[in-house]
């Protein structure tokens, strides 16, 4: 799906990988992880092709409109005059474009990712009034109505209770199993080992890729376990 | 009572034309009002109204008193700094009243440069702008046109605009289109305030586009009901302000603007969104439950 | 051999003097178009004369450029109409550290009062004053219709008096004997040259008095009602027994109500007032709008803050006065 060939990136005259080769195969669930500021948003965004690269080059496989993005810093105007239920129907732009009109079947894709991440008693609520969690919960259903086939997430659950973070990674899950690609930062070993298949583990400049039955944070580079390093 | 407020309309042809370009700016300014609202651009109005001099100036130069030449000038000119502004903002990564700021700013210098160059003290933007109380037939078509080309522009990209303005990076990720929508709006707002300033002259312009927008915000918190407000509230200012240019001689562009201010004001203090004294209300009926 | 000579010390002869005349010409600087023109008449070749606000142009929104400034810095003589036409002439001598001589033109002219309340000149009534007086308040605030410099507005305010007293031929002999005398005392080594010029002028004044009383009799005085963009003919109104009506006061600056409007409409109606007339320094639409509503006629275009261009009608004062005189009476003997 997405492959990485003599990539070097670089970020504020920072190097975070160096000469990278790396192959992210369709249908895999991958943790991303690796210290503070080691380069994981800035994967993410060379990935989506919005980050130069100082070297080599990242074929894609997927096309634009055929992934979704859910940034660390989310850019939604929460003062702007929407509804929750309207908010996440903006996920599905690509359904109904500029001009057609929404049918039952969208509304139902709607309800359904409402029901889903938990906020379906929200639907008609405006989006300035949600909470923190709230809000990262709609933004995941907007997520999901738009039926992408790789999902990229960068640190979603900061916000969010244990609880939540539980019910949004079992629809990760779901969505996994029906042949999704998700990319996903976490900082959580135990989540990584619960939820991804994979784990692509940025430090020293490279990315570790295991097993993430295996994970263990930084250990996982020294562990004969590991599947490559770049 | 009602008589009151009829009678002028009907005895004077100058009341009609000011009440009819008065609804036809309204459907203009409530559309573009409430999105430069929401895109926090609100004062880019004024701005671009000496943002458009240069190009005035220009057309003066070469044509003389011309007021199309000018218009067309003006036109262009403002165009041009809003599409520098906004492509300046996007690729750059700043804010966009900044740069707005600085581009109309050296663009209002160049045109009194101009002005100076041909020399002599014609008032240009006075010959440019207009009155309330004096709409001829061509004033009366270019509100028209102005008009139907706004509807025509909103019709076709309302939704992008909405995308843009609500979550601009996830829409980029969903269409290529994105930024255009953006560029279609500056050019709408430019041959807006453009065609606003020649029929009825400044503030009435900016006032009518911005004031019932932000009137607007404080009754609604649907983008779809925003619109209706601001067009209603924008409308009722026009008829009072002009029956309270008619009865109390007052001039008939600031009356309408002072109305929409007291609606402003009141919405400040009443507003269900957001206004003070109902957020005072709440706040005493809280304690009252938690005492 | 020796006529070239002649020729050669001719002209440096001719060469020192016409330059020694020219460093002898009196520096002088009029504010505005008419009395450039005035002063021109009678200052004759011995003056360099620079005015300010040229042919067609608009005096109430003047702005001075740094070029002025400088002119007026090395000018001898200034003259200005005063009654506060020009609100930008002191920040404009004080900065420049004028030191010349200054000729108000209009001091000891018969000036109309704005507060008097019956006058056949004009067609205001006193709520209209104390609006004016107002919108001039608001307006400090209203619309910012060209740069960002407030202070313009500031300097519009006119006071109690009508200052476009030039449009009355006797004034302007008061103006002429301001201008003059100010020139004599600027200039003495000239005086018999000023005197001479003032003698002509004046007698031109007087021969197109008799030709314009003549004219304008021809149209009896009830019928003498025209409707104008703003308000600045009251001395010709005066002079002439004309009744000028006009939505907008003194200043080309301010803005009617609607009732002002309204008001104007009712009365055109009311005494079947058919002429109107436009002018070279106003935007015209509203007076257009008016003429429209009530079926008035435009008559012609009328000179009121500036003179014409050379190619035009009203290039010099006595020319501006014909040429508004005759297209006044014209279009009224139309009516007839």
């Amino acid at each position: 799906m997405i492959k990485f060939e003599n990539v070097s990136l670089h970020r504020s005259q920072r190097c975070l990988l160096k000469h990278c080769d790396l192959t992210i195969e369709q249908g895999g669930f991958y943790a991303l992880t690796g210290d503070n500021g080691s380069g994981k948003s800035s994967v993410l965004k060379a990935v989506l092709g919005e980050l130069g690269l100082s070297s080599g080059s990242i074929v894609r496989g997927f096309s634009h409109g055929d992934y979704s993005y859910l940034p660390q810093k989310n850019q939604l105007d929460t003062q702007f005059p929407m509804s929750v239920e309207q908010a996440v129907m903006t996920g599905l732009w690509s359904q109904y474009g500029a001009v057609s009109a929404l049918d039952s079947k969208h509304f139902e894709r709607i309800n359904q990712a409402l029901h889903g991440v938990g906020i379906a008693h929200l639907k008609r609520v405006s989006i300035n009034q949600l909470s923190g969690g709230q809000l990262q919960r709609l933004l995941f259903a907007r997520m999901l109505v738009q039926d992408a086939s790789l999902l990229l997430l960068d640190e979603p659950l900061a916000a969010i209770d244990q609880k939540a973070q539980t019910i949004l990674l079992d629809i990760l899950k779901a969505k996994h199993q029906q042949g999704v690609t998700i990319i996903i930062t976490l900082h959580d070993v135990g989540l990584v080992k619960r939820y991804a298949s994979q784990q692509l583990h940025i430090s020293d400049q490279k990315i570790h890729l295991c097993n993430a039955d295996f994970a263990h944070s930084d250990d996982c580079c020294r562990l004969p376990m590991r599947l490559k390093t770049c | 009572m009602i008589d009151l407020i009829i009678s002028p309309f009907v005895e004077f042809e100058f009341m009609q034309r000011a009440l009819f370009g008065c609804l036809l700016l309204s459907i203009n300014g409530s559309l573009i009002g409430v999105f430069l609202l929401l895109k926090r651009m609100s004062l880019s109005g004024d701005a671009i109204a000496h943002a458009i001099l240069p190009g005035a100036a220009t057309g003066y130069f070469f044509a003389g008193l011309n007021v199309l030449a000018m218009t067309v000038g003006g036109l262009i000119a403002g165009v041009l700094v809003a599409f520098l502004s906004g492509i300046t903002a996007r690729k750059t990564n700043t804010n966009e009243d900044s740069t707005l700021a600085s581009y109309y700013l050296c663009s209002l210098a160049l045109g009194v440069l101009i002005i100076s160059m041909k020399g002599g003290s014609v008032d240009l933007l006075h010959v440019l702008f207009g009155s309330i109380l004096a709409l001829d037939n061509d004033t009366l078509y270019l509100l028209y046109f102005n008009s139907a080309l706004c509807l025509l522009g909103f019709c076709c990209c309302y939704r992008f605009l909405v995308m843009d303005c609500s979550d601009s990076v996830f829409f980029k990720g969903l269409s290529r289109y994105s930024g255009y929508s953006h560029y279609l709006f500056l050019f709408l707002l430019v041959f807006n305030l453009v065609a606003g300033f020649h029929a009825l002259g400044t503030l009435m312009a900016v006032g009518v586009t911005v004031l019932p927008a932000a009137i607007a915000k404080y009754w609604s918190n649907r983008i779809e009901s925003m619109l209706l407000i601001a067009f209603v509230v924008a409308v009722m200012g026009a008829l009072l302000g002009l029956l309270s240019s008619y009865y109390y001689r007052l001039p008939s562009s600031s009356a309408i603007v002072l109305w929409l201010g007291v609606f402003f004001l009141l919405s400040v203090l009443l507003g269900s969104q957001g206004g003070v004294l109902r957020s005072l209300k709440s706040k005493a009926e809280l304690n009252e439950v938690l005492s | 051999m020796k006529f070239p000579c002649k020729i050669v010390g001719l002209s440096l002869a001719f060469l020192c003097s016409s330059v020694a005349v020219a460093a002898d010409k009196l520096s002088v600087v009029a504010s505005f178009s008419v009395l450039g023109d005035i002063t021109q008449e009678l200052g004759g070749d011995k003056i360099a004369l620079t005015t300010l606000v040229g042919a067609n142009q608009d005096s109430h929104v003047y702005k001075p450029t740094p070029f002025d400034v400088q002119t007026l810095a090395k000018a001898d003589l200034i003259v200005i109409n005063g009654l506060s036409f020009e609100g930008w002439i002191t920040r404009l001598e004080e900065s420049s550290g004028f030191k010349g001589l200054r000729v108000v033109a209009s001091k000891g002219a018969n000036v109309i009062e704005l507060h008097e309340e019956e006058h056949p000149g004009e067609e205001h009534d006193d709520k209209n004053e104390h609006a004016k007086h107002e919108e001039h308040e608001e307006h400090k605030e209203g619309d910012h219709q060209e740069s960002a410099d407030h202070q313009e507005h500031d300097e519009h305010h006119h006071g109690d008096q009508d200052p476009h007293a030039w449009h009355s031929l006797a004034n302007i002999r008061v103006y002429i004997n301001n201008i003059s005398s100010g020139l004599i005392e600027a200039d003495s080594a000239n005086k018999a040259y000023y005197q001479a010029n003032k003698v002509a002028y004046l007698a031109k004044v007087d021969a197109l008095e008799n030709k314009l009383a003549a004219k304008v009799a021809t149209v009896p005085v009830a019928k003498r009602q025209v409707i104008i963009s703003h308000d600045a003919f009251g001395y010709l109104g005066r002079d002439y027994s004309f009744r000028f009506l006009a939505p907008v006061g003194l200043n080309t600056q301010m803005k009617p109500s609607a009732a002002d409007v309204a008001q104007l409409i009712r009365q055109v109606k009311a005494q079947n007032i058919k002429a109107l007339f436009v002018e070279n320094v106003s935007d015209d639409r509203l007076i257009k709008q008016i003429g429209r509503e009530t079926g008035a006629k435009l008559g012609g275009h009328l000179y009121s803050d500036a003179l014409s261009a050379e190619s035009e009608p009203a290039p010099s004062y006595l020319k501006m006065m014909e040429h508004n005189i005759d297209t006044l009476i014209d279009e009224l003997q139309k009516t007839l």
